[in-house]
């Protein structure tokens, strides 16, 4: 079954949160994501009807590493579909056991390591395309970063189901053995450098030196106050919302509006 | 108005990115902001606004049961306004994006009332399961991101309109001062996003330093 009903199940995982609720989050999507495989495994209603009932409880996790967790339960109800009444209790495991340490691995490596990665790469685009470069390769930003996320993201997601669908349990040692951390700090300082070079060009044309654009941090202004006001900013944002801060540097225009600076 | 009906409902597919649909990312402000003002003809205020956004909401995602503010609709509404009232205005963009914000916020509480409208859904499904209609269950997934992107397309044409009015109306009455200084903010918004980027590598190892 696994290569037909993979390519369906994958193009269904893209509705896992459809109909995301606050009682049981993701439980609906779970239960599309795997109805056409019940329904190839359970091919009786009533049986059928049993085991969506039992799948309808709480499910939250990632929805980029739920695949893993798709793969091992299909594996599981192939199993209890087949007779072997000992799985009876293995899909809810696999469910419950799983779907915390996938999301936090998930949740970490995805939206806090390599969407800002992908940002930050997106915001030098921006600034060269702006200052240094033609304006007519404005749209090279917007365009990168969506094809990097996207290049990762959706290879990884088909890339797991199957390999979920091969290692069945020896994923969860597989999945232990990546070093994530290790890789989120990689990241981390290519992208420290990234946004380093960013702040380079941005004050190159708006701040060292007189320019044609309108200059702001022109006058008297050392580099290294630059980079010091930027950490003082940096220091706030942990204090602050964003929000805030967004306002504050608004009240902050209106004071220099005045003071005519 | 035509272009309004399809702005929204462009808008709306986008904002479905951020939970209900896919999650390509096309909902983040870098990559709304630019298309926005692709369609409006000017791209450099719809990247430059979404760069602004991006940088100082960058650890901005929605993770378990927390409901960010929308940045997608903060992003959007700021360059439409802007694109289509004072196209090429900086101060005038920089002033829709603030104006923005309290739409978003609204929003997000529009969108709080639609999740738990989906608790309903999802115990009609249930029900439906055990009266043997399982047809339910596809049939729930898309009245959810209908509901969704419905509900998204009504806040963006509404928004788009009534916010475009108070945006014209009250940008004409800023006192020259304010202006003048929503014109420095455009420069200096993105500095406060770099403080705000900065906060990602507060904790930074090095890794071949590690034990």
């Amino acid at each position: 079954m696994a290569k037909r009903v993979s390519t369906r199940l994958f193009l269904r995982t893209f509705f896992i949160q459809s109909l995301w609720n606050f009682e049981r989050l993701q439980n609906i999507g779970f239960l599309y994501v795997l109805y056409p495989v019940f329904k190839q495994l359970y091919p009786d209603k009533e049986k059928r009807k049993a085991v969506l009932l039992r799948h309808i409880g709480f499910f939250n996790t990632n929805p980029y590493m739920a695949n893993i967790i798709f793969a091992m339960v299909i594996n599981a109800e192939k199993s209890i579909a087949d007779g072997d009444e000992k799985s009876v209790k293995k899909p809810e495991m696999i469910k419950a056991v799983m779907s915390g340490p996938i999301a936090a691995i998930g949740d970490s490596f995805f939206w806090g390591t390599w969407r800002p990665f992908v940002s930050f790469i997106a915001i030098l685009l921006t600034i060269l395309s702006v200052n240094i470069f033609d304006i007519f390769y404005i749209w090279i930003a917007p365009v990168a970063f969506i094809f990097l996320y996207n290049i990762v993201h959706l290879a990884f997601r088909y890339w797991i189901l199957f390999v979920s669908f091969r290692l069945d349990e020896k994923m969860i040692s597989l999945i232990s053995k990546l070093e994530i951390s290790y890789l989120g700090d990689m990241f981390r300082i290519i992208g420290l450098v990234i946004i380093l070079t960013a702040i380079i060009f941005y004050f190159e044309s708006f701040g060292f030196m007189p320019t044609m654009h309108l200059y702001f941090f022109d006058y008297t202004m050392p580099e290294a106050l630059i980079f010091g006001i930027i950490l003082l900013l940096s220091f706030l944002f942990g204090k602050f919302k964003p929000v805030i801060m967004f306002y504050c540097a608004i009240l902050f225009s209106f004071i220099l509006g005045y003071l005519e600076l | 108005m035509e272009l309004m009906i399809l702005l929204s409902l462009i808008g709306a597919v986008c904002s479905a990115d951020i939970t209900a649909f896919g999650q390509f990312m096309i909902s983040r402000p870098i990559f709304c902001g630019p298309l926005f003002g692709y369609i409006l003809g000017d791209i450099y205020t719809g990247l430059w606004l979404g760069l602004i956004v991006e940088m100082m909401w960058i650890n901005a995602i929605p993770m378990g049961v927390s409901v960010p503010v929308d940045l997608t609709m903060m992003t959007i509404l700021s360059v439409v306004w802007s694109c289509t009232a004072f196209q090429g205005c900086q101060e005038a963009a920089i002033f829709a994006l603030a104006l923005a914000i309290p739409f978003a916020y609204l929003y997000s509480e529009v969108d709080l009332g639609g999740r738990l409208f989906n608790t309903k859904i999802m115990h009609w499904i249930e029900k439906g399961i055990e009266q043997g209609k399982e047809y339910r269950i596809t049939q729930g997934i898309f009245i959810g991101l209908f509901l969704f992107i419905l509900r998204a397309g009504i806040a963006y044409f509404v928004f788009f309109i009534v916010g475009g009015i108070i945006f014209k109306q009250v940008y004409s009455f800023l006192p020259y001062e304010v202006v003048y200084g929503l014109k420095k903010a455009w420069y200096y918004l993105p500095v406060f996003g770099f403080g705000a980027v900065m906060y990602n590598f507060r904790n930074i190892k090095i890794p071949f330093l590690r034990k």
